[in-house]
Parts: C-alpha cells; sequence; structure tokens
C-alpha cells in the first residue's frame, strides 16, 4: 500500500508540473456538457481508493476513523498522539481553520452590530471588540481607529487589547503576538488540544443609562488558538508543514498573507477531505492569492476544483446552478466508475466517499465563487453543500464557515444552529457565541413581519 | 377535476396493503406519479390546509408558506444573501432621518384579476392593520411601528411614516400587500370571500378548495414562475407521505418526520432539503382547572414525564448524529437561542418519587395506583394539535400512557387543525382540556410575549389556556420596554427561569423542519420562515 501511495504521490507530482505559473500557460479545453472526462475523475481520491484493499491502511487505524467517519477532530488527535505526523498536522490544520472560521464568524457578528448598527446603549468595550473585529477582516484603518478610540480607564477589554494595540501600531504583519492575553494555552505539542475555559471572559456595562451589563467572549482567544494549532500543526509535520499549510489556505483570514501553492497533496492530506485531486488545494492557495479568479484557468490542467470552475462558468464566471449540475453528475460517474473497479458491485464507502467528493466539491466551488464577487452564486453553493452535510460529510470547517458567511450577511439563525452544535465537540468555540448572540439580538429587534406560527 | 382528485380515483384498483386503508389517497398519489408530473405541475404535501389565504389573520407556518406564493411582501429578504428587496418597490427614499419612507412603484404589475397595483393598495393595507375593527393577529407589530400612509397616485409612491426614527425603516414594512379594489373598507374581516379566492400580486394565482389548494402561475411585470401549476395536499400518514414521494407521485414534501429521513437521505431520486424555522414543543396546562391550577401538581406531572422515553418512542434517537434535529428544551426558547437561559436545567428523565412527594404535598392521596384530589380522581383531558402527529408518531397516546402509569388517568383527543387555529391558540378551549400539546415556531423574531401575557387590551393572543400571572406580566413588560437589546435578554431569561417552575407549559423540545424534494424539481431554494419566497427561480 505504501508502494500505491507513492506511486500515486509521485504521478499527482508529474502531473502538477506547471502548477502554479504566472505565464505560459497551455489552454485546457474543458467539457462542454456536464460530464467531466473520465481520466480527470480517475486522478480523484475516491476512485484511486476504490477498492477496499486500497482503504485498508486508513481504515485500520483510529485515528483515522475518528477523522474521516466522525469528524470528531478532538478524538482524532488525542489517538493519533505527538507521533501523529502528516495526519496529526492535518487534524491540528483543520482545527485551526475551524477556530479561523469561528473568530470571523465573532467579528462579523461584531461588525454587523456594533459597526455597522450602532447604538448610544452599546457597552463599553465595543472599541476593542471591533478593533479585532476589523483587523481579522483586513480593515487595518478601521481596526486602528477603533483602537485608537478606546478608554483607557474603566474598560474591561483593556487587558485584552495589549497585544492588539502593540500589533497595530507596528506593521501589523500577521501574526500578532498574543503571549500577553490573559490566558495561557500552554506550549503547542503535536496531539494536543487545549480549550478555552471560564467564559465569559468579562462583563461590559452598557451605556446611555442602561444598568444591564454584556457578556462577553474576546475573539482573541478564538485567534490564540488557532494559532497554537498552527504551531502544533508544525511540530507535527516536520520539513512537510509548507504543504499543511496549503492544504486550509481557502479558510484563512483576509488578514493573512498568501500562502504560496507550493507542491501537491499527498493522499494522506487528500483522503476524506474536501478537495478531490492532488492539486486542487494549490490552486485554492492561489485562487486566494492576489492572483484571485485568474488562477483558475493558470490550474486548470492539474486541479480537478479548477476544471469544474472552468466548466461551470457563463459569463466569465461560476454559474451556481450549472456548477450544482455538474457537481451532481460528477458524483453519479464517481459511483459509477468506482464500482467499475470492484466488478460492478457498489460498495458502501465509494457512496460515501463520492458524497464527500460532491460535498467538498460545491464548498470549494463557493470559495471560488466569492473570490469571484458573486456572492449570490457563492451563497447557493454553500447552501447546496449544506443541505449534503450529514456525519461524514458535516465537515466542521466547511459549516463553520457558512456560519461566518451568514454573519457577514447580518443573518445570524443558521449561524446559531451551526455554533451550537459545533460547540457540541469542540467547547471552546462557545466563545464566539457571545459575538453571535449580538447581532441575534438586535436583528431579532429590527424586524417584523415574522410573528409566531403554529 | 383536481390532481389529488383523480388520484383517490385510482383508490379502488390498488391491490389491498394494510396501510392502503388509513391513507388512500397518498398511495394512489405515489403510483399516479406520472400522471402528476404533466407538463409544468408540481403537487406537494403540507402539514395541513391553510386556515385562510388572507395574509392578515394567518396564524399558522402553512398559512405564511402559502401567503407567500399569492402576495407579495413590501419588502423581503433574500434567501441566499439576506439582502433587503422589493419586487413592487424601485426605489425608496428616507425622510426626516429614517421617520418617514417614501416608496416609488414599479410599473405595469398587475393583481391577479387583472387591476393595476398602485401606491392607494400599500396605504390600504397600512389602512387596514392600524384600524382597530380589523382583528389581525399579525397587525399588532406594525400598528407598533406605523404612525400612517399617504399615497400619491400620480407619482405612484407612498409616504408612510413611522412613530420614530428607525435604522432601516424597511425592515418594519414587510408586510403583504392588499388589493383596495377587493374590500369595501379598511375593517376587515376574516369570514370574507377574499379569505378562500385571494387576489394577490405573487408568483401565483391561488384557490382554495377542501381538499386542496390550487396555484396557478401569474406571469407579470415582477414575476415569472417557471411552474405552470403547484398543487398542495394535506399530508396525513407520514410514512406514505415519503412512500409516494420516492414513488414520484408528488414532487415535494414540507416536513419530513425525522425517522424517514435516512429513507429519503439514501435515495438519489430525492434531496432533504433544510428549512431554517425554530420550532419548539409544548404541553400548555390549564392553570385555571380545578386540579392544575395547583402548581405542585402541575410541577408533579412534568416530573412524571420522561422525555428521553418520549423523544425515543416518537421520534427516534440516532446516537451517532452531532447535530441531533430533536433537542430538549427547558423553557420557551430553543437551545441556540440568546434568549434561552442556560441555567435552568432540563429535566431528561422522570422523577416518580420527587412527583409523589409533590403530588402527597399538594393533598392528593394515591389509590391503587390513582392519584385522588378532593375526593375525586385526577382525570386529565389532553388533546393535540392533529397535523403534529406526522412528526412525532403516536406522542399523545405515549404521554397519556406515562401519566397513566403515574396515577393520572387520561383521555385523549386529536384537535383538528381548524379548532386549533380558531379555538385553542384563542383560548376557547380553556373548558374542555386541561392540557394541549402544540409547537410554536419563529424566524429571526423570537417574541413569545403573546402566549404567556394576560388577556387584556390586545395582549396575550396566543394565550392558550387564559394563562394569567402578574410576575411574568411584569416581565413580558420588561421585554416590551427594553431600552437595550441586553435588557431584553434579561427579561427573557428571567421569563424563562420563571415559567419552567411556575410551568403553564411542559416544555419538550426543538424539532427541526427538513423538506424533501424531487430532483426534477430543481433550483428550489428554501427561504427562512416564509419557505416560497425565491419561488420565481423554481422550474422543472
Amino acid at each position: 500500500m505504501r508502494l500505491l501511495a507513492a506511486l500515486l504521490f509521485s504521478g499527482a507530482l508529474l502531473a502538477a508540473t506547471g502548477c502554479g505559473g504566472d505565464t505560459d500557460v497551455p489552454e485546457v479545453e474543458v467539457s462542454k456538457d456536464l460530464t467531466i472526462p473520465a481520466e480527470r475523475l480517475a486522478k480523484s481520491w475516491p476512485i484511486q481508493l476504490s477498492t477496499e484493499e486500497s482503504i485498508e491502511q486508513y481504515t485500520q487505524k483510529q485515528g483515522w476513523m475518528s477523522l474521516m467517519w466522525k469528524r470528531n477532530y478532538r478524538t482524532a488527535i488525542q489517538q493519533l498522539g505527538p507521533s501523529g505526523g502528516i495526519e496529526g498536522a492535518r487534524i491540528h490544520a483543520e482545527m485551526a481553520a475551524l477556530y479561523r472560521q469561528s473568530a470571523l464568524l465573532a467579528a462579523n457578528a461584531m461588525i454587523e452590530t456594533y459597526g455597522e448598527t450602532p447604538e448610544a446603549s452599546d457597552p463599553v468595550g465595543t472599541k476593542h471588540l471591533l478593533a479585532v473585529s476589523y483587523a481579522v477582516n483586513g480593515q487595518l484603518d478601521k481596526a486602528r481607529a477603533a483602537s485608537a478610540a478606546l478608554g483607557e480607564t474603566d474598560d474591561p477589554t483593556q487587558a485584552w487589547h495589549g497585544p492588539w494595540k502593540t500589533w497595530l501600531a507596528g506593521d501589523a504583519a500577521w501574526p500578532p503576538d498574543l503571549s500577553s492575553l490573559p490566558f495561557d494555552l500552554g506550549a503547542p505539542t503535536a496531539g494536543g488540544f487545549p480549550t478555552v475555559e471560564a467564559l465569559p471572559h468579562y462583563s461590559l456595562p452598557e451605556l446611555g443609562g442602561s444598568t444591564a451589563t454584556r457578556d462577553m467572549g474576546d475573539p482573541s482567544a478564538l485567534i490564540a488558538l488557532a494559532l497554537w494549532h498552527d504551531a502544533a500543526a508544525k511540530a507535527a509535520a516536520g520539513d512537510k508543514y509548507p504543504m499543511v499549510e496549503v492544504y486550509r489556505a481557502g479558510y484563512r483570514l483576509p488578514i493573512e498573507a498568501d500562502v504560496p501553492p507550493g507542491d501537491p497533496m499527498p493522499m494522506d492530506l487528500l483522503y476524506g477531505s474536501d478537495m478531490l485531486t492532488a492539486g486542487d488545494a494549490p490552486f485554492l492557495a492561489d485562487v486566494h492569492s492576489k492572483k484571485g479568479a485568474s488562477a483558475i484557468d493558470a490550474h486548470v490542467g492539474t486541479s480537478l476544483v479548477a476544471y469544474i470552475a472552468k466548466m461551470a462558468r457563463k459569463d466569465g464566471k461560476i454559474d451556481a446552478e450549472r456548477a450544482v449540475d455538474i457537481v451532481t453528475e460528477m458524483r453519479s460517474k464517481l459511483v459509477e466508475n468506482a464500482s467499475a473497479k470492484t466488478d460492478g458491485n457498489v460498495l458502501k464507502h465509494q457512496r460515501i466517499f463520492a458524497d464527500i467528493a460532491y460535498v467538498g466539491t460545491l464548498r470549494n466551488l463557493a470559495l471560488v465563487a466569492e473570490v469571484e464577487g458573486d456572492r449570490e452564486a457563492s451563497g447557493l453553493l454553500r447552501i447546496n453543500a449544506m443541505e449534503r452535510s450529514e456525519k461524514h460529510t458535516a465537515c466542521p470547517v466547511g459549516m463553520m464557515a457558512l456560519g461566518a458567511w451568514d454573519a457577514s450577511n447580518r443573518y445570524p439563525l443558521r449561524a446559531q444552529d451551526i455554533l451550537h452544535a459545533q460547540a457540541r465537540r469542540f467547547p471552546s468555540l462557545e466563545t464566539a457565541r457571545y459575538g453571535l448572540d449580538v447581532l441575534a439580538l438586535r436583528v431579532s429587534r429590527e424586524r417584523t413581519g415574522e410573528t409566531p406560527g403554529l | 377535476m383536481s390532481l389529488f382528485e383523480r388520484s383517490n380515483l385510482l383508490r379502488s384498483r390498488l391491490p389491498s396493503r394494510p396501510w392502503v386503508a388509513f391513507t388512500p389517497l397518498i398511495l394512489a398519489g405515489g403510483l399516479m406519479g406520472s400522471a402528476l408530473l404533466t407538463g409544468s405541475t408540481v403537487a406537494y404535501y403540507e402539514e395541513s390546509l391553510p386556515s385562510t389565504m388572507n395574509p392578515l389573520f394567518a396564524r399558522t407556518m402553512v398559512d405564511k408558506r402559502s401567503h407567500e406564493l399569492v402576495f407579495d411582501r413590501l419588502f423581503y429578504r433574500s434567501a441566499i444573501t439576506n439582502e433587503l428587496k422589493s419586487r413592487l418597490v424601485t426605489k425608496y427614499e428616507k425622510i426626516d432621518g429614517g421617520k418617514q419612507l417614501k416608496v416609488h412603484l414599479k410599473d405595469g404589475v398587475k393583481w391577479h384579476d387583472g387591476k393595476p397595483f398602485g401606491p392607494d393598495d400599500i396605504c390600504f393595507t397600512i389602512d387596514a392593520m392600524l384600524n382597530p375593527e380589523t382583528p389581525s393577529p399579525i397587525a399588532k407589530e406594525y400598528k407598533e411601528a406605523i404612525v400612517s400612509c399617504e399615497s400619491n397616485t400620480k407619482e405612484r409612491t407612498a409616504v408612510i411614516t413611522f412613530v420614530k426614527e428607525y435604522h432601516n425603516p424597511r425592515e418594519r414594512i414587510a408586510f403583504a400587500v392588499l388589493p383596495k379594489h377587493a374590500f369595501d373598507g379598511t375593517a376587515i374581516s376574516p369570514d370574507l370571500d377574499f379569505s378562500a379566492r385571494p387576489v394577490g400580486t405573487g408568483a401565483m394565482k391561488g384557490s382554495k378548495g377542501r381538499r386542496e389548494v390550487k396555484f396557478t402561475a401569474f406571469p407579470n411585470a415582477h414575476h415569472n414562475a417557471k411552474i405552470d401549476v403547484l398543487s398542495q395536499a394535506e399530508g396525513g400518514d407520514p410514512f406514505v407521505q415519503v412512500r409516494t414521494l420516492l414513488n414520484a407521485g408528488v414532487q415535494g414534501v414540507i416536513s419530513v418526520a425525522p425517522p424517514l429521513r435516512p429513507d429519503v437521505a439514501a435515495s438519489d431520486d430525492v434531496a432533504l432539503k433544510s428549512y431554517d424555522l425554530r420550532s419548539w414543543w409544548f404541553i400548555a396546562l390549564n392553570t385555571n382547572s380545578a386540579v392544575l391550577k395547583e402548581k405542585k401538581i402541575r410541577q408533579a406531572i412534568d416530573l412524571t414525564l420522561d422525555r428521553t422515553q418520549l423523544r425515543q418512542l416518537t421520534i427516534g434517537v440516532d446516537p451517532d448524529d452531532n447535530n441531533p434535529p430533536c433537542e430538549f428544551v427547558s423553557g420557551p426558547f430553543v437551545q441556540s437561542s440568546p434568549y434561552y437561559n442556560r441555567s435552568v436545567k432540563i429535566r431528561e428523565k422522570s422523577d416518580r418519587t420527587k412527583a409523589k412527594e409533590l403530588m402527597s404535598a399538594a393533598g392528593g392521596e394515591q389509590q391503587a395506583g390513582r392519584w385522588i384530589v378532593g375526593g375525586a380522581p385526577v382525570t386529565l383531558r389532553i388533546g393535540m394539535n392533529a397535523p403534529l402527529d406526522s412528526e412525532a408518531k403516536d406522542l399523545l397516546n405515549q404521554i397519556g400512557n406515562q401519566l397513566q402509569e403515574g396515577g393520572f388517568d387520561r383521555q385523549v383527543y386529536k384537535v383538528t387543525a381548524d379548532d386549533w387555529t380558531l379555538k385553542a391558540v384563542t383560548g376557547r378551549l380553556s373548558d374542555q382540556y386541561d392540557a394541549l400539546i402544540g409547537k410554536w415556531s419563529f424566524g429571526v423574531v423570537e417574541d413569545v410575549n403573546a402566549m404567556f401575557n394576560t388577556r387584556v387590551d390586545g395582549k396575550g393572543a396566543l394565550n392558550i389556556f387564559n394563562y394569567s400571572n402578574s410576575h411574568v406580566d411584569g416581565l413580558l413588560e420588561e421585554y416590551d420596554l427594553a431600552k437595550t437589546d441586553t435588557e431584553a435578554q434579561d427579561a427573557y431569561h428571567d421569563l424563562h427561569e420563571y415559567l419552567a417552575d411556575d410551568l403553564p407549559y411542559i416544555f419538550l423540545w426543538k424539532l427541526d423542519t427538513k423538506s424533501a424534494w424531487r430532483n426534477e424539481v430543481r433550483n428550489n431554494t428554501i427561504a427562512p420562515y416564509f419557505y416560497f419566497t425565491e419561488f420565481d427561480g423554481w422550474r422543472l
């Protein structure tokens, strides 16, 4: 099996030659109908892992089972332990992305509440919360203005704002040094899983004559957790870390620097992931760089997601409905082509893999549509992915990213359900609930036309 | 003849099966799949038929979903991006810092009877809602926000005046617009012919019959539905609904019971669809009845019930599901809501010992396992909103059985959807029942004042057993008068804690709603709460 994985990896490397180049990219014709050519599908992990023998290496390890079948990162990370290697690094990367998206969710909610619809009675401390929220969204001018307006005394957020103030006063190169925050996660170690406890972090007195106080979880804690898991992933991956960094590049914060696309992904990072082929993560890293949507054409020869993005184009952008049709057809073909390798018998895992590929591809296309500036298409794709997100397809990072996106649209309801569900497994995510709550409360009190129904 | 009636005619030709006898219409529909899907026609099952087609009198979620097809709301939110939009307004201007809003109307929009839509219709709808002689349950919030409306037919504009400056006044005018010409005056009664044969400007023209509601596409300047006919029928047995769907007898089911969702998910022809709706289930207790006016007895009943077993028996539990569709609640909010008070413990299991202590403290004696209070056995007349049986099969009997085992005699009844809407929630079943099982559904707004406020001066309009408690009224007033979001949240946290102890309701669980649609129905985006907001995009 190791030999097979090595061969697949080297094949992917060969296929990826030229990937990421800015010039001299050969034009790749894409299918005009809904069907992806079989030879392109053959490079996807659901086809490469069609047979029971081919997945043995993964089904025999408990850590992989928890990761892949239950999406339970905490258990998986503990089962893999400090010697988790690239698998352990992958789980730390998932956790880092999850905390990033939860921080973004809280930040978007704070901006929509205290930034977009401020009220005179908003509590003390909103300047700090806005400074952090604008910062993670890459709006440094606004972050600095909010930081500068923070009161000097009697503000419970002062202790949390210190590192941000220093960071904003400097060149604001990511990441900030959050080591002086008033809690301790311990030194990052592979296989570790720190949690933020003692919530709320502080209570903020309301202004404008109100005697109420607003409990709050500070989003800095979520960023600190993300950075902790980045460091743990680095410790676990060793010299392979650049690949791990690319793995979840599509879910980095707007403030963060581009990630070089680097090498194609090995099977250990592909199996059960949102990606289809070895070139997809590098493509997504590139599409989230300054290249933006132009990365589609650059990667269409090596990335199946890029290929589908190009197939789904109408008027120069992804057409959500066509994209859903293509991915639906792809799912059928994945089952059909995988079962062809098992004498026509459709094995249970072949269906599950096709489901994961279906949902993951929709999520990735949603990210691309967002980069193209089409929020409607991005939303349709995100929601279509969510509809099929059950158990093994319910990737926590993808779900949390939908919640963050919803919060940026001032729609808290789905985000609350997502956060509530995820916090059962990852209690530190409760930190984000405080920010989301303030948005939900504000929205619920500004609407009419939704009386209780029987 | 309607599609569903035609389906029913074939029933006699079907082979005899045990479940056919109870729900023949639906099974026949299943075998009639190809016939139903003729032209651009879609059939679907609702929880019940709408109680009215007049949006001023919408009470059920079926009403609200149905009205979304027939009427346009002046402003609405995109089901995808949540953007605030209007199909009737081309532009708007805030006047006086947001205390007034001037809306400019789109040209060429027609009512379903062919008459032109204009600014008078907007002001008429506002005047109708503001008219105290219009007994509309949805008008209260508009009365609190809007002062008046002035139309200018020549300009095709209307200026709406609000009680105060609003940051975003468009949020306050999300009402369905009615045709002025269809009414004699602004005092609108729920029993007009309009409630069965409405005239709207929405994507579909609607007509309510006794057994189905038929919606027909009405091309307009602002709508272009791609599905010609949408046929709505009452669901009935949930198992048969799903079988019919899988057999292509209908194309959609609005609410799929949780135990049947795996069957639907396993099909390549049908997709489960999320429907953002917050619903929580309850047993309302009659605090005015001879026995249940005693709080200790209400608490004893609460302790007698084993929610874990009830859920297992009626909804089912998947231990591997990280996001279960059913989750217990201890108060009138779902757990993910900011109004939910997390410090109030959920009672998952029964505690018969403590229940006995409470009954004894309330003067009860147990004789041969039955509770005797005041010399007579405690007999509870329990009703349940009948359509709920589709989502939690046999819940009424299971609750009755648990209470019987706990020493309470019980008589159980299903309350028809009509009686539930017209009598139960209007407090007119107080003299007939001791307990009523129901559910409430919410969107982003989670105002529960109407359920627990004393029925006075238009308040407490949804107070099932006319519960009256001055402390609760005080908390509800605190919520209403709250100047800040946090004050409102604090008031509801206190309310939650108090109600969990006083128990005018026994709070059961929240239950997610999932729809299922066949894959032939494409681009079927489901809007939160209103469902059919994006129906123009649906197609076959």
